[in-house]
């Protein structure tokens, strides 16, 4: 499992560190997102799913699986 | 009578709540109201819709934009609820910053500092109310100064307290398990939150599942409908703070989701987290039917909450 970010439309109305601080964190700047855990585990893919679920300006996703990506 | 095919004109109009109530809370597919002129939403999943649709504006920005009459175009012209973006995008990051997780958590013990504060002067009384001498007073003092900037915030919890209050819903659980206040905060939110209802303008003809939505009409979204809509929230209607209830919307979704929340959140977790732990005996010291609420606002606002801290 991968998460998309897309920074371009996040509002860092901070849903995601809220929910799953362990994975999400904030920019200092303007409160957009920053991915801690892009790859996170199996056990985390619930926690994933529900801050994907509940970000209020659609920004996060799962990406699609791409052999050779980092 | 206007036919659901034909756009207003001339300015707009907020929504009288109290006219509204018997249309109210049911969760069900779109429907047109024709006393309101206006569409009614009120599942979940389409309210959500909604709020985060880029084709649709909440009512001042879509009056600002028209440049038509608004109750409250004037004040909120430059304002986060008054702008779509580019503006909008722009304000926002301005702000975004002071209300990121780790600043609001840092707030914290200066929150739990005024609420204790607050909370001694009506341990010395045993008595209270609890609206006006610490619903009002402590978010107040928190965003005047810690921010230094007037809150649309400051109602945000003003109504959760009365929830606990309720003979047979005592807080055991949550003083057991402080942790639990977290959760238990969100239930309260979309349990009894204080918004009602939510408004947008269609910015041009939108589908909506079945129906047609025309430019410039306006959509009534239900937010307790929502926040009880049981493919969501599960069968079971009552308050339950093990409740996963993050998905609730009473602050909102989409770009306009409230600045704020966290603010709100903290706020929240520490005022009642900090009674329920310090006044286990906690009642109401007059009957249910003394207790009322605002009837000057759309937002469902306590106006008194008399409390005694002992049994």
């Amino acid at each position: 499992m991968r998460i998309a970010a897309d920074t371009t439309r996040c509002i860092g109305a901070g849903m995601c560190a809220f929910t799953s601080p362990e994975i999400f964190d904030q920019n200092e700047q303007d409160g957009t997102v920053v991915l801690l855990r892009p790859e996170p585990s199996d056990a985390q893919a619930d926690t994933v799913r529900r801050a994907i679920r509940n970000c209020p300006s659609g920004a996060l996703s799962l990406a699609a699986p791409t052999k050779g990506t980092t | 009578m206007t036919d659901p095919a034909t756009p207003p004109s001339g300015g707009i109009s907020l929504i009288d709540v109290h006219a509204l109530t018997g249309e109210l809370g049911r969760p069900a597919p779109p429907r047109w109201l024709p006393d309101e002129e206006a569409w009614l939403v009120s599942q979940h999943d389409d309210v959500r819709t909604c709020l985060a649709h880029p084709d649709m504006s909440p009512p001042t920005a879509f009056a600002i934009s028209r440049g038509l009459h608004s109750p409250m175009s004037g004040l909120f012209k430059n304002t986060l609820l008054g702008s779509n973006p580019p503006e909008h995008t722009r304000l926002r990051q301005l702000l975004a910053r002071e209300f990121t997780a780790r600043r609001v958590e840092a707030l914290r013990p200066r929150v739990q500092q005024i609420t204790d504060t607050l909370l001694d002067d009506i341990a010395a009384r045993g008595q209270a109310d609890l609206v006006t001498e610490f619903a009002v007073p402590l978010p107040v003092q928190v965003i005047c100064e810690l921010l230094g900037v007037p809150s649309g915030d400051r109602h945000d919890f003003i109504t959760w307290t009365d929830t606990m209050l309720w003979p047979g819903r005592q807080p055991d659980a949550l003083r057991r398990q402080p942790d639990l206040i977290k959760p238990a905060i969100e239930e309260l939110l979309r349990f009894i939150g204080p918004g009602i209802v939510n408004l947008r303008y269609a910015n041009k003809d939108l589908r909506l599942g079945e129906v047609l939505i025309h430019e410039g009409q306006k959509v009534v979204l239900d937010l307790d409908s929502a926040n009880a809509d049981p493919r969501v929230f599960g069968d079971d209607p009552n308050l339950d703070p093990h409740r996963d209830a993050i998905a609730h919307v009473q602050f909102g979704h989409g770009i306009h989701h409230c600045i704020g929340a966290p603010l709100a959140r903290l706020e929240g977790q520490v005022a009642i987290g900090t009674i329920i732990q310090r006044f286990p005996e906690l009642r109401l010291s007059r009957s249910q039917s003394d207790i009322h609420f605002r009837d000057d606002t759309a937002l469902r606002i306590l106006k008194n909450l008399p409390i005694s801290i002992h049994a």
